[in-house]
């Protein structure tokens, strides 16, 4: 992607823009959610399946920040990114647990649309991208219950408790979820390189 | 095992951080409006969710008013045609459940009453003049079982009819030249003053949405509280756990992007109901009366199951789903109609077919189903219930 212009953000200090957000002035709120909206949006996605009700989820979860940016106590400056990741991060998790919720955690019907990923035929590492694409969309095929507790476990290291806590579930549930998520994954990864085989 | 586990688990790590994900469009504009707008979406679900429960609980207070006011209007009513303050003193001597017998009775001077006791309760006596005009021959009499002699005689021109309002099982009338009127006693009928009454309730019921078709019946059962407030209406309240089963076929589950495998759903709730409503008899026998009524009911503590039959695709085990946030809301409209079959002094057996008609989508009365929204759910049964009035 090539801007016409560097982004505003580059050009701003990270403290600054926490202490723009923390005053609530819309300049620097809007470099903080131009410069976390990717990353959000990979985290919402993971959990909610369809790319358009993760950007909605992700929307949702920046106005939630936004709005409780007064009582953000930043730590060092060392620290401040890494405080301000963790908390976007928990922030967005918490929406799309309630969003997944709110469907009542059905499985999602339909494919995931190719334009929502950015593959170049030129680019040297393409191959290397499709098959984290492909892994990608191997956990969101998952039934949404197995797939939330993966993502939860496995990609954000929550712990079982934690899990349990979360999605209001017994310890032994969240265990069992993640097991048979893991098995369906494995299958499905085997298949995924048979398939792989055979195009070569 | 673990290694395997564990190397997958990096390889999935590390596809989600470099899966080339498209980044999305800024949409600021929306964000900055919802920001000066000083409202979240959370937050305006908040404000939603009081104002249901402020509605919930102003529903309650309406329906608990209206009683009050025909409460009331009856008990003023009655008022209005006892001229004797009597009347006021002894409770309500004008309950026609008191009303015990009447007896015709012309140009005769009473001289003695007797009394026989069952209760120790007071009684007082009324008679009925020409003009239709109701007084009462005494003040509340506490007599001790016993006869209750000399003290009450009086001329009985122009009277009609004597009206005895008592617990008592029986009464001795003599004329004044001390003969026994009519063979002198007269057996009466037993009757309670209760007006509360306990019940159990149960019976079938069948849940439809939309214009699907009916699947296996529910049921419901539980307790029943009732007040009759007179002779023609009563109100009822009760703690029912109910079993309902659903259908829904495939074309609800996603209205939005019209990608549909999905056959059919299958769900059953459980639940508990709390109803509120008011009978009116419409007309009474001896043998029992025919009703109807209506009210609201609230759902507490809902739990919907549903299973999802995608055809060839692997079926995700039943997901099951907690409507608490609002479920103690009136959110069913309830219409019957019964009758009510007597059974010796204070039990009765009742048949009533019922409709339940959600009043909004409130989740005490919907499921939701997907993209498809809030669907709400019909329910018809049958309810068979037994009561006893409190003594």
């Amino acid at each position: 992607m090539i801007h016409s212009k560097p982004p505003v953000w580059i050009l701003e200090n990270i403290t600054h823009i926490i202490q723009g957000c923390i005053r609530k002035e819309y300049k620097y709120q809007k470099i903080l959610y131009e410069l976390y909206l990717g990353f959000a949006l990979k985290i919402a996605f993971r959990y909610m399946y369809r790319y358009e009700k993760a950007i909605d989820v992700v929307h949702d979860g920046f106005v939630k920040l936004f709005n409780q940016f007064p009582n953000f106590h930043p730590g060092t400056e060392a620290d401040i990114e890494k405080m301000l990741f963790a908390w976007l991060k928990k922030i967005i998790i918490n929406a799309s647990i309630d969003e997944l919720r709110k469907g009542q955690m059905l499985p999602e019907i339909g494919g995931i649309p190719e334009y929502v990923w950015e593959i170049t035929d030129s680019n040297n590492d393409a191959d290397q991208k499709l098959l984290y694409k492909e892994l990608f969309v191997l956990i969101l095929e998952l039934p949404p219950s197995y797939r939330t507790v993966f993502n939860l476990y496995t990609i954000d290291g929550y712990s079982h408790d934690e899990i349990s806590k979360m999605l209001n579930i017994p310890v032994g549930t969240s265990k069992s979820n993640l097991s048979r998520a893991r098995m369906i994954l494995q299958k499905n990864v085997k298949k995924l390189e048979v398939v792989k085989l055979c195009r070569i | 095992m673990q290694n395997i586990e564990n190397d997958m688990d990096a390889l999935f790590r590390k596809a989600v951080d470099q899966a080339p994900l498209i980044p999305a469009t800024s949409r600021w504009e929306e964000i900055s409006g919802k920001l000066s707008g000083n409202s979240t979406p959370s937050v305006a679900k908040e404000k939603i969710n009081s104002f249901k429960k402020i509605s919930g609980v102003f529903g309650y207070l309406l329906a608990g008013a209206i009683t009050l006011t025909i409460l009331t209007t009856f008990i003023k009513h009655h008022e209005l045609i006892s001229p004797d303050k009597t009347a006021k003193r002894i409770g309500n001597p004008m309950n026609e459940k008191a009303l015990i017998s009447t007896m015709r009775i012309q140009d005769i001077e009473l001289k003695d009453i007797n009394l026989f006791r069952v209760k120790k309760k007071t009684s007082v006596i009324s008679y009925l003049k020409n003009e239709n005009k109701t007084n009462f021959l005494s003040d509340p009499i506490n007599a001790e079982e016993g006869k209750l002699n000399g003290g009450l005689s009086l001329n009985l021109n122009n009277i009609e009819n004597i009206n005895l309002f008592q617990n008592h099982k029986s009464i001795e009338l003599t004329d004044s030249l001390n003969n026994s009127h009519n063979s002198s006693l007269v057996k009466l009928n037993s009757f309670h003053n209760s007006r509360f009454y306990l019940g159990l309730i149960g019976g079938p019921q069948l849940s439809k949405i939309k214009h699907q078709g009916l699947t296996k019946p529910g049921f419901d059962m539980g307790l029943l509280i009732g007040y009759r407030i007179n002779k023609k209406i009563s109100v009822e309240t009760g703690f029912l756990f109910t079993k309902q089963y659903y259908f829904v076929g495939g074309k609800y589950y996603n209205s939005v992007t019209g990608v549909n495998t999905v056959n059919s759903m299958e769900g059953s709730r459980t639940a508990f109901e709390i109803p509120f409503k008011l009978n009116y008899y419409l007309f009474q026998k001896k043998s029992g009366g025919f009703f109807i009524s209506a009210g609201v009911s609230s759902y507490v503590g809902v739990n919907d199951k549903i299973l999802i039959n995608v055809g060839e695709h692997p079926q995700p085990p039943p997901q099951k789903l907690d409507y608490g946030v609002a479920s103690y809301l009136p959110s069913y409209l309830n219409f019957s109609l019964g009758y009510d079959y007597k059974f010796g002094k204070s039990t009765r057996f009742r048949l009533e077919p019922y409709l339940e008609i959600p009043m909004s989508s409130t989740a005490g009365n919907t499921i939701n189903i997907n993209e498809g929204g809030a669907l709400q759910v019909f329910n018809a049964g049958l309810h068979l219930v037994i009561t006893e009035f409190i003594h």
